[in-house]
């Protein structure tokens, strides 16, 4: 077996006894890049001799004895959102293409302290704005179990990453669905933390009150130690808020566990290979010893149209820093700084991007700003409630985590509003703010993986990535 | 609700962005179908809910105020694409 087949954990045990190196993890991910990144495209950049000094330094640290951490030596790939000093962080757009950040993102901080290695930054939907990574200065990311489908989004490439052995691991971010859908649709685990279990500082914004930092793994035991490595309180980040590190003490069981099964997602517009999974899936629950019962969220229709709103809302306030002035693209021939703006934006930003702002500028604008942005917020409160009144009751909900498996490449004849869809069962999480994990459940007929969603109580991604364990272990993965 | 060019030209100038033709009408086409079917917000009965901003736990650490360094001059402005004596360097603000 290659070294970057194994999974993070076999790689920092084999680290730990001295049987491979930190380079050779290293040497070994960049073999899998020379294999497959031509068929695939998981990456906007990937530089080795950055990682090889990086796993250097590591290997003198733990030649020295230093206790680093559970996953020293590891090497992990970072979706291009997030901040890395030194490296290109483009956001896959013309606008910040040559953008070089000044500074390392909290959670790169805590990684590269913790021994990690950055390795590549993975291709994405530009901003996080997209559903398939093929909205993208750098192309498309196809789908490792069918190159002729995508890899989802907006964190394609590092769900495609991990799914081909180009990464390990991988950081994403999520807003309305962008680490569990490309996870589920490469057949990989992704997990979104509670909002503010992460710190989002240096994570380039898109929509402040729902994005969170993801991780993409190859199973729940990884996923977990990587969310113990990144999670707890930053004083850069104030939303933020301290968390214990916790292992996975896993049960024999879910014996005692009571799991909700919301009876609007099985209604209408799920794939029926999709829906068979997620059965089947709370069949290995109930198999394990947790009660599954049916019942009512109804709120979850109004999840997508708030989630539009309030997104493009504040993407339109975020967005609004790219001005041609600071960094990023700026336009030749402007004569006033009006035209500065006007010229640099319209050059730098891609149409999708474009109608998302000016949709969120529709939103707050006078006139409008009650009947939806207001109209919006209320309707995330009452969200947040029957969320917090089913979890009172149940230790976690099920649902799928995409009606649908990966489409083809260049839409699968969906138009915008299927696509925003796409996102009701992701996209109320982000407006609850609570955790939740994408597990692989199996394929549909045509052998394209099917993710099951397990969504949390705030704060509590431990009992998500306990189930999840178990159910991969059910299932023999 | 009804897409007109002059709806177009505002947002446009809130964004400060100016759309080609084609994406004029892409969009005039995608936005028209997207606040259709936000409407359905409006089946929601919402009179009395407070609106939510965010769902953080608490907000409420303060730090000691205390100046503390932050980057360097040349770090912030390495990525300016005109700069000018630590400055950034734009074209004339007014006539």
């Amino acid at each position: 077996m290659e070294v970057y087949e194994m999974t993070a954990l076999e790689i920092a045990e084999k680290i730990r006894l001295r049987e491979i190196s930190p380079m050779d993890a290293v040497m070994s991910v960049a073999k899998a890049y020379e294999r497959f990144e031509g068929e695939y495209n998981c990456f906007a950049s990937f530089n080795v001799e950055f990682a090889l000094a990086q796993a250097a330094e590591v290997e003198k640290k733990l030649k020295n004895g230093d206790k680093l951490s559970l996953l020293a030596g590891v090497p992990f790939a970072v979706k291009d959102n997030i901040c890395e000093a030194g490296k290109v962080t483009s956001c896959a757009s013309k606008m910040l293409e040559n953008f070089v950040s000044p500074y390392d993102a909290t959670v790169i901080g805590k990684l590269k302290s913790a021994g990690l290695i950055p390795l590549g930054k993975t291709n994405m939907d530009e901003f996080a704005m997209g559903w398939s990574t093929e909205n993208s200065i750098y192309g498309s990311t196809k789908n490792p179990h069918n190159a002729s489908r995508v890899a989802g989004g907006s964190s394609g490439g590092s769900a495609a990453a991990v799914a081909s052995g180009e990464a390990v691991i991988a950081l994403g971010s999520d807003t309305g669905g962008s680490v569990r859908q490309p996870a589920s649709f490469c057949g990989v685990t992704g997990l979104k933390p509670t909002y503010g279990a992460v710190s989002r500082y240096g994570l380039i914004a898109f929509a402040s009150s729902l994005d969170a930092v993801g991780v993409i793994g190859r199973n729940c035991a990884d996923t977990s130690a990587f969310f113990n490595l990144i999670s707890g309180r930053d004083k850069r980040d104030l939303t933020s808020y301290d968390s214990t590190p916790f292992s996975l003490n896993i049960p024999e069981s879910l014996d005692g566990y009571k799991i909700g099964v919301p009876k609007e997602f099985f209604e209408g517009g799920v794939d029926t290979d999709v829906k068979n999974r997620v059965i089947e899936s709370i069949k290995t629950f109930e198999e394990l010893g947790a009660k599954a019962e049916e019942f009512s969220l109804d709120i979850i229709k109004y999840a997508v149209p708030a989630y539009c709103i309030i997104a493009c809302a504040e993407a339109s306030s975020n967005l609004a820093r790219y001005d041609g002035v600071k960094y990023g693209h700026r336009a030749d021939g402007a004569k006033t700084l009006e035209e500065l703006y006007v010229m640099s934006r319209s050059e730098g930003f891609s149409a999708e991007v474009k109608q998302r702002i000016m949709l969120g500028n529709f939103v707050l604008s006078a006139g409008y700003f009650d009947a939806y942005y207001t109209k919006a917020l209320k309707v995330k409160r009452l969200i947040c409630e029957a969320f917090e009144k089913a979890l009172s009751e149940y230790d976690f909900i099920v649902t799928p985590v995409s009606p649908c498996t990966a489409f083809e490449q260049g839409g699968g004849g969906r138009d915008k509003i299927q696509m925003y869809l796409s996102d009701a069962f992701t996209s109320v999480v982000n407006l609850a703010g609570l955790p939740a994990l994408s597990v692989p459940c199996g394929t549909d007929s045509e052998g394209m993986p099917v993710g099951v969603q397990l969504i949390g109580r705030a704060a509590d991604e431990k009992t998500l990535l306990t189930a999840g364990h178990l159910f991969e272990q059910r299932r023999g993965v | 609700m009804e897409i007109t060019n002059e709806l177009i030209t505002e947002l446009e100038g809130l964004a400060k962005i100016r759309l080609t033709d084609s994406e004029k009408e892409q969009f005039k086409a995608e936005l028209g179908g997207i606040l259709t079917y936000i409407d359905i917000l409006n089946e929601l009965d919402t009179d009395g809910v407070e609106p939510l901003s965010h769902t953080v736990k608490s907000a409420d650490f303060m730090r000691e105020d205390r100046a503390e360094s932050s980057l360097p001059r040349e770090t912030v402005t390495g990525n300016a694409p005109q700069e000018k004596n630590g400055c950034f360097d734009v074209p004339r603000a007014f006539e």
